[in-house]
């Protein structure tokens, strides 16, 4: 238990330190605070919830699966590139414990990045009093999504990385099978031409058909396949 | 005090190391020396853990380094080859760092790192970012790293490479002393290196032992004056030892 708080402590110090992890913070709430605009405006006199605005639109969860595939895939990723993945298993701890603190490491990090776009129906809220409100369950079930998703793409993206030797292809995997997951009830109803799906802020739900139970067994999955190998 | 029974490491059609046998005692101090792609990495690679072998079976102080690699890690203290490190740490945060995941807390280990901070020549460095600083310097800090949790293995992938005169010179006064009291392990392409700080010289070729013995040995086998010459004799022919 030691070594994984000393080995995720270690990874969350050099993340801060980098430049690039704030950049890719900026770029994620500035996606989905346009997005989160872009609906507020358009979507202004059909009544909808604040909260239906935020956690309903296709592209708030791109943004957020893209935000989380980059990070997941260089906690594993960068330390075999530098080389450093040798003097981690090689230092007496065990391999299951170096899995357990860059997958905390990274579920902390990933998740600091996306929690203040949670914030958006709040503020809407307050700066257009007409508008119908939040809605408290709606808004608990999208944190609680962000947070499920948060650590099935921390997994997924570990997964990948050790699969694939070029980190771009890891995080294009990573995000490909993000997208399949949370979008597949949208693929379906596109393939199919059917109503129904949340593509593009469609229906209410958030995100657009993503099954929680299926979503959390596969993370399982990611976890014992990244742990085994 | 290290056993390694015919180990073969393969990576894909390549064969690294092929039935290598070797029985070192405690406090020896074995210098691998032989052509690039010998194995010496790999040998030092399979001992510290970072890799299991494809066969064959090898022990640290009894302890399996496949089944049991926690106990093994916890014996030795291994410096790779590549001077791989986190640049945005700083000196004394990194062996801080590497020193709390060997089990060293309050006044042991400052105490111990401070010590090795002195004796590896970073009094000075140690608030520099590890980034920022040269070859040598970096190569001090991974073998301080390595020493700091006072292995009863020292396991060394080319201690002195790339270095300056007077950094080798360094690095030779701080591992002379360990010498009957630490089993050590080190490759080098520098004979005069392996025949001073070595107690026997293991010569590898193509993952095979070539000639395992001390150098005075080595050159009445190959009936030659210099260690040199034996490198040069074994990799065009015989196998000894």
């Amino acid at each position: 238990m030691n070594a994984i708080r000393i080995l995720s402590r270690r990874d969350i110090r050099s993340w801060l330190s980098l430049p690039s992890f704030f950049l890719m913070g900026a770029g994620y709430l500035l996606v989905t605070g346009i997005v989160f605009w872009v609906f507020a405006v358009t979507m202004g006199g059909r009544g909808l919830l604040t909260t239906e605005i935020t956690f309903n639109g296709m592209l708030f969860w791109m943004a957020f699966l893209a935000l989380a595939s980059a990070v997941s895939v260089k906690l594993l990723g960068d330390e075999q590139e530098r080389g450093t993945l040798e003097l981690v298993l090689t230092a007496p701890v065990r391999e299951g414990e170096v899995i357990l603190a860059k997958a905390g490491a990274g579920f902390l990090l990933i998740l600091s990045l996306g929690l203040p776009s949670v914030i958006y129906p709040w503020i809407l809220k307050g700066i257009y009093p007409a508008w119908r409100g939040v809605d408290i369950g709606m808004w608990l079930s999208g944190v609680l999504i962000l947070i499920l998703l948060t650590g099935l793409m921390t997994l997924t993206g570990m997964f990948w990385s050790q699969l694939l030797r070029r980190q771009t292809s890891a995080i294009v995997a990573t995000f490909l099978t993000g997208a399949m997951l949370v979008f597949r009830g949208s693929f379906r109803s596109w393939i199919g031409g059917g109503a129904g799906g949340g593509g593009g802020g469609g229906a209410a739900g958030s995100p657009p058909n993503g099954g929680g139970g299926f979503v959390g067994g596969l993370g399982i999955f990611f976890f014992m396949v990244s742990y085994f190998s | 005090m290290i056993e390694v029974e015919n180990v073969t490491q393969k990576f894909g059609p390549v064969t690294a190391l092929e039935g290598l046998s070797l029985q070192i005692k405690r406090g020896e101090a074995i210098a691998l020396v032989g052509s690039s792609g010998a194995g010496k990495t790999t040998l030092l690679r399979v001992l510290s853990t970072y890799m299991a072998p494809t066969s064959g079976k090898v022990s640290i102080a009894g302890h399996d380094v496949v089944t049991n690699s926690l106990q093994v890690r916890r014996l030795v203290g291994y410096l790779p080859e590549k001077d791989a490190i986190y640049p945005e740490m700083r000196v004394m945060e990194y062996l801080s760092f590497r020193a709390r995941l060997r089990g060293l807390y309050g006044r042991t280990r400052v105490k111990r790192l401070r010590e090795m901070v002195g004796r590896c020549g970073l009094a000075g460095l140690e608030r520099a970012l590890i980034g920022n600083l040269s070859k040598g310097e970096t190569r001090r800090v991974l073998l301080a790293d390595s020493l700091s949790g006072e292995p009863e293995v020292i396991l060394l992938d080319e201690p002195t490479l790339g270095l300056d005169p007077m950094n080798v010179e360094r690095i030779h006064s701080l591992l002379s002393p360990l010498h009957g009291d630490r089993t050590m392990l080190f490759s080098t392409h520098d004979m005069a290196e392996a025949e001073s700080l070595g107690s026997r010289i293991l010569i590898l070729g193509r993952g095979k032992r070539i000639a395992f013995g001390t150098p005075s040995e080595l050159r009445e086998q190959f009936g030659v004056r210099t260690l040199t010459e034996v490198v040069k004799v074994s990799a065009t022919g015989g196998t000894h030892g």
